[in-house]
C-alpha cells in the first residue's frame, strides 16, 4: 500500500522537508506563491496559507515592525502585508530606474489628481486653479507623445468651478461619479460620460471648501471649509445632513474610517468624529509645535504630515503616535498603503518625494532627486504602479514603472558588457 | 594558517560506507563538520584519525559535494545576506549551472546533503535552481515538471483562485 502510495508521489514532496521546500520558497517573488505556487497541491498550498509564515517574514525579510493596531484590525492579512511592502521595494528600488512623462493641459496650479482603474484600464482626474478639471488616459501617456489620435487628455469640463478647484474625491460604489470642492465654496458631483464631464449635483458649504470623501458605510460625503466647518452631505439629495465646528480656525486636512471622520485645521486640533454622534468629538489632539497639513488612513493606523517636517503615526482609535520621523523642514503630503508610506516634503532647496517602509519604525526605501517644479499634491495607484504629481506650474508629472521589455534589454546589455569584460 | 595545516586531510564516511579522503581547507565550507571538529578536540591533530560518518549522505552525493566544495573553497566569503534586499536567483555561476545539470532527485540529495552539512553556498545555489524551476510557471506547468499530482478538487481550486483574486490586480 505504502509503496503504491509512494509512487504517485513526487521527488520533491517526498525527499525535501517543509522547512527546505520553504526555503525554495524565499527565493520566488511572493506575488507568484499566491497566485500561482499556492495552486500547485495541498502540500504548497498548506504551507503558503499560514500566516505566521508570512508574519515572521515581514519582520524577518523586510525587517518591518507592524503595528499592533493594524495587526488586529479586520482587514490585516499577513499574505497581503508582505505581499504589498515586497511590491513596493521593488517599485521604489531606484527613483531614476521609470519611465517620467509630463503632461500639460492646465494653465494653473494642479492642486489635486486622483489615479483610478476602470475596466482594467487607467486614468488620472486632475483639478486646477484654472476652474477645469481633465480626465487623463495613462495608456496613451504611456504609449506615445500627445498627438492626434493618442490624445492624453480624453474628457474635459472648461468651467467646472467658479473658483480653484482644491479637492477631488472618487465614488467608492460607481466608477463614472466623483466630488470635487473648491474657492467657490460649493462641493460638486460629477458623472465621468462617453464624450463629457458631466455635473450632476452641487451644494453650498458657506466658505471655500477644502477636502472631500466618502463616507463608506452611509450614503454620504464629508468636506472640510475654511470657515472652521466640517459638513457631511447626502449624495442622494445632495443636501447638507450634519456638521460639526470644533475647529477654531480653517480645516486642511480629512481622513474617513468606516463611521469616523478625522480633520485637522490650521488651528493645531486634530479631531476625531463618529458620524452617528456628531455633537461631540470622540477625542481631540492638540500639537502646540505645528499643524498637520495631510491625514491618510489605513487598517486603524493614521498617517499624518506635520508642518514642521515630521511625518507621525497615530492609532486611529486612541490618537496616540505610535512614531514619528523626520522628511523635511515642512511635510506637503502623506499617503499610507499596506506595503509603505509615501511622503512629499520641502527639504531646505525644494522638494523631495520619498517612500518609507509602514509600521512602526520606518525606514527610507527610496527618496527622489530634487524635483524640478514645486508639488502641488500627488496620489499613487499600487495596482498599476503609477505615481502622479501634480505642480504649481500647471504641469502633472506621470512616474511610471519602466515596461518589463525594457528591463529584459537593459539586463542583456548589462550582461552582453559583463562577457566582454 | 600554516601549509602544513592547509594540506591536512579529513575522512568522511558515506552512509554506504565509502571513504573520502578530503583536505581540510576544502571541507572547512561545511559548519557542521567544523563544529564537529571543534567540540571533538580534532582540529589540532596532526593525524586524521577516525572517518567522520555522514549520515544520510550516500558516497554518490558526498562525491559530488565535496567536488562543489573543491571549486569553491578559495571563493571569497560572502558578505552576510542579512539585509532586507531581496533575494536573486539569475546569478548563479555557469560553473554552478552545469554541476547542478542533474536529474531531480540528485538535487534534491544534494539540497539534503547540503543542509546537513551545512554548506550555505552549495544550499542556496541548490535552492535556487530548483526555484528558477518553480518561476514563471503556471501551477499545472510547475505540477508537470516536479511530476506533482493535482489534489485539489475543482471547487477548492475555484476557492483558493477567489481568496486570492486580490494579488493579480
Amino acid at each position: 500500500m505504502i509503496d503504491s502510495e509512494e509512487a504517485t508521489t513526487s521527488e520533491i514532496e517526498r525527499l525535501l522537508p517543509n522547512e527546505i521546500i520553504l526555503y525554495i520558497f524565499s527565493f520566488i517573488p511572493p506575488k507568484e506563491l499566491v497566485s500561482k505556487v499556492t495552486l500547485v497541491c495541498h502540500k504548497f498550498n498548506k504551507l503558503l496559507e499560514n500566516r505566521e509564515y508570512w508574519k515572521g517574514k515581514i519582520k524577518s525579510r523586510q525587517n518591518v515592525h507592524l503595528a499592533d493596531c493594524e495587526l488586529k484590525h479586520s482587514d490585516f492579512d499577513a499574505r497581503k502585508s508582505y505581499v504589498a511592502i515586497y511590491e513596493q521595494k521593488e517599485r521604489w528600488n531606484n527613483w531614476e530606474n521609470q519611465t517620467l512623462k509630463t503632461a500639460f493641459g492646465h494653465s494653473a496650479t494642479v492642486d489635486s489628481v486622483v489615479l483610478f482603474n476602470k475596466n482594467s484600464k487607467r486614468f488620472c482626474l486632475s483639478g486646477s486653479r484654472d476652474r477645469s478639471i481633465r480626465l487623463w488616459d495613462i495608456e496613451n501617456i504611456e504609449r506615445n507623445e500627445d498627438i492626434d489620435g493618442n490624445r492624453w487628455t480624453i474628457g474635459i469640463n472648461d468651467n467646472a468651478h467658479q473658483g480653484w478647484i482644491w479637492n477631488i474625491a472618487k465614488d467608492r460604489e460607481n466608477d463614472d461619479v466623483f466630488y470635487t470642492t473648491s474657492w467657490d465654496s460649493t462641493v460638486k458631483s460629477w458623472e465621468i460620460t462617453e464624450s463629457t464631464i458631466r455635473e450632476k449635483q452641487n451644494v453650498r458649504v458657506g466658505s471655500a471648501a477644502q477636502c472631500v470623501s466618502c463616507l463608506p458605510e452611509t450614503n454620504e460625503i464629508v468636506c472640510t471649509t475654511f470657515a472652521k466647518r466640517v459638513a457631511v452631505i447626502d449624495k442622494r439629495s445632495f443636501a447638507i445632513s450634519g456638521e460639526y465646528n470644533v475647529h477654531k480656525r480653517a480645516v486642511i486636512a480629512l481622513a474617513v474610517q468606516g463611521n469616523i471622520i478625522y480633520t485637522s485645521g490650521e488651528d493645531r486640533l486634530l479631531v476625531m468624529v463618529d458620524r452617528r454622534n456628531m455633537s461631540k468629538p470622540i477625542l481631540l489632539n492638540y500639537c502646540p509645535n505645528a499643524y498637520k497639513s495631510y491625514l491618510s488612513i489605513h487598517n486603524n493606523q493614521l498617517l499624518t504630515a506635520t508642518s514642521d517636517g515630521n511625518v507621525s503615526i497615530f492609532s486611529a482609535q486612541k490618537l496616540s503616535i505610535l512614531n514619528t520621523y523626520k522628511v523635511g523642514i515642512f511635510t506637503r503630503q502623506v499617503i499610507i498603503y499596506r506595503g509603505a508610506h509615501l511622503v512629499m516634503a520641502k527639504q531646505n532647496r525644494g522638494f523631495k518625494f520619498s517612500v518609507h517602509t509602514p509600521g512602526i519604525r520606518s525606514s527610507p526605501i527610496c527618496e527622489s532627486s530634487e524635483l524640478a517644479t514645486e508639488p502641488a499634491k500627488f496620489d499613487y495607484l499600487p495596482s498599476s504602479r503609477t505615481l502622479a504629481i501634480g505642480n504649481g506650474d500647471s504641469s502633472i508629472v506621470f512616474c511610471l514603472p519602466r515596461g518589463s521589455e525594457e528591463q529584459e534589454e537593459e539586463i542583456e546589455v548589462q550582461e552582453s558588457q559583463e562577457n566582454n569584460v | 594558517m600554516t601549509d602544513a595545516a592547509q594540506e591536512r586531510s579529513i575522512k568522511l564516511l558515506s552512509s554506504d560506507n565509502e571513504t573520502f579522503q578530503v583536505p581540510r581547507n576544502v571541507i572547512r565550507l561545511s559548519n557542521t563538520i567544523n563544529t564537529l571538529l571543534q567540540d571533538l578536540g580534532l582540529d589540532d591533530e596532526e593525524d586524521a584519525g577516525d572517518a567522520i560518518p555522514v549520515q544520510n549522505v550516500t558516497s554518490t552525493i558526498l562525491k559530488k559535494v565535496i567536488a562543489w566544495c573543491q571549486h569553491h573553497h578559495e571563493d571569497p566569503v560572502a558578505a552576510d545576506d542579512s539585509d532586507s534586499r531581496e533575494k536573486r536567483t539569475d546569478d548563479i555561476s555557469s560553473w554552478d549551472v552545469e554541476f547542478l545539470k542533474v536529474d531531480q532527485g540528485t538535487l534534491f540529495e544534494l539540497i539534503l546533503a547540503a543542509n546537513y552539512l551545512d554548506i550555505k553556498g552549495l544550499l542556496d545555489v541548490s535552492c535556487k535552481t530548483v526555484a528558477n524551476m518553480i518561476k514563471g510557471k503556471s501551477p499545472e506547468e510547475i505540477r508537470r515538471t516536479f511530476n506533482i499530482k493535482n489534489d485539489f478538487t475543482p471547487e477548492e481550486e475555484e476557492q483558493i483562485r477567489k481568496e486570492n483574486a486580490w494579488c493579480e490586480d
